[in-house]
């Protein structure tokens, strides 16, 4: 009897660290995709490789963020995640794109500067990525517009 | 008897804090074809890739032959290398990739095969969520 006691003190005890080991971050998604406003499209990506909670909306398992720098002057930034409507579950994936040699974009050389520089530094467990892309020409490359990080220790 | 209690604990403790896993993964890997290489930094932590490596060298101006290389080794033994001379367009992007491979990082190189010592035609790097190693994924 004594023996099923300390059991389930020790089980109690145990549960609040599995709280702790997994942060107490928001319920909410990762990688998804976020709405959008006039002109723009918000892409939110974050890193969160554990979450207490899942939102029964987003399947986190396959969520992913990705940034990409090719040497001959290239950059995409994507995030999926899976969602669930119409029934089923979809994988949704939205990608924007900066190019060093397209003279005909609205940026200039130093926004790709900074993207890049997002790129080089990486990302860890903690990053939130806040990205907008140009929607206000739908046929157009879809080119990353403002590039924000937030790191926090949701940890 | 106190031992097998210990035990006890110690399996009860760990059970309940295990941390809950979100987020997509990808064990690493190291790919190698004619003359492209795909290769992850988090292959180290993949077991079953035995041998299989990823490399950049980053020779600066000023020394015997300024030049950036990339390298690899796959799950079998394969090696691929190719090196970019300061002279390429492409150089000052190969040393940025070179030089900030980090957990995460996922490298494209491809190569000319026509040439005994090959030279990269491009490098890309892709920091991916799905390969960052480290907290969660052991």
């Amino acid at each position: 009897m004594y023996r099923l006691i300390i059991a389930s003190v020790l089980f109690v005890c145990g549960l609040p660290l599995a709280q702790a080991d997994c942060g107490d971050w928001p319920v909410g998604y990762d990688g998804s995709l976020g709405g959008s406003g006039p002109g723009v499209t918000i892409l939110l990506g974050r890193i969160t490789p554990c979450m207490p909670e899942v939102d029964p909306l987003y399947d986190v398992e396959q969520a992913r963020t990705w940034m990409s720098y090719s040497a001959d002057g290239n950059i995409s930034i994507g995030f999926s995640s899976q969602q669930f409507f119409l029934g089923q579950w979809h994988t949704v994936t939205n990608t924007c794109y900066l190019s060093k040699n397209d003279e005909n974009a609205f940026y200039n050389e130093t926004h790709f500067e900074y993207a890049k520089q997002y790129v080089l530094q990486g990302f860890n467990h903690w990053t939130e990525f806040y990205v907008t892309k140009d929607a206000l020409d739908p046929d157009g490359p879809l080119v990353c517009a403002d590039i924000s990080s937030n790191f926090q220790n949701y940890k | 008897m106190k031992l097998k209690r210990l035990l006890f604990a110690a399996v009860l403790v760990s059970v309940a804090s295990k941390p809950v896993f979100a987020g997509e993964y990808r064990p690493g890997y190291v790919t190698i074809s004619g003359d492209l290489m795909h290769a992850t930094m988090n292959v180290r932590y993949n077991n079953a890739t035995g041998n299989a490596k990823v490399w950049a060298h980053y020779f600066p101006p000023g020394g015997v032959l300024p030049r950036v290389e990339f390298g690899g080794q796959d799950a079998s033994g394969k090696v691929y290398t190719c090196f970019i001379l300061p002279s390429e367009p492409i150089y000052e992007g190969a040393v940025d990739i070179a030089t900030n491979l980090r957990n995460g990082a996922v490298l494209k190189v491809t190569r000319l095969l026509s040439e005994s010592r090959s030279k990269c035609t491009n490098v890309v790097l892709t920091m991916d969520s799905a390969h960052v190693e480290g907290l969660f994924n052991n």
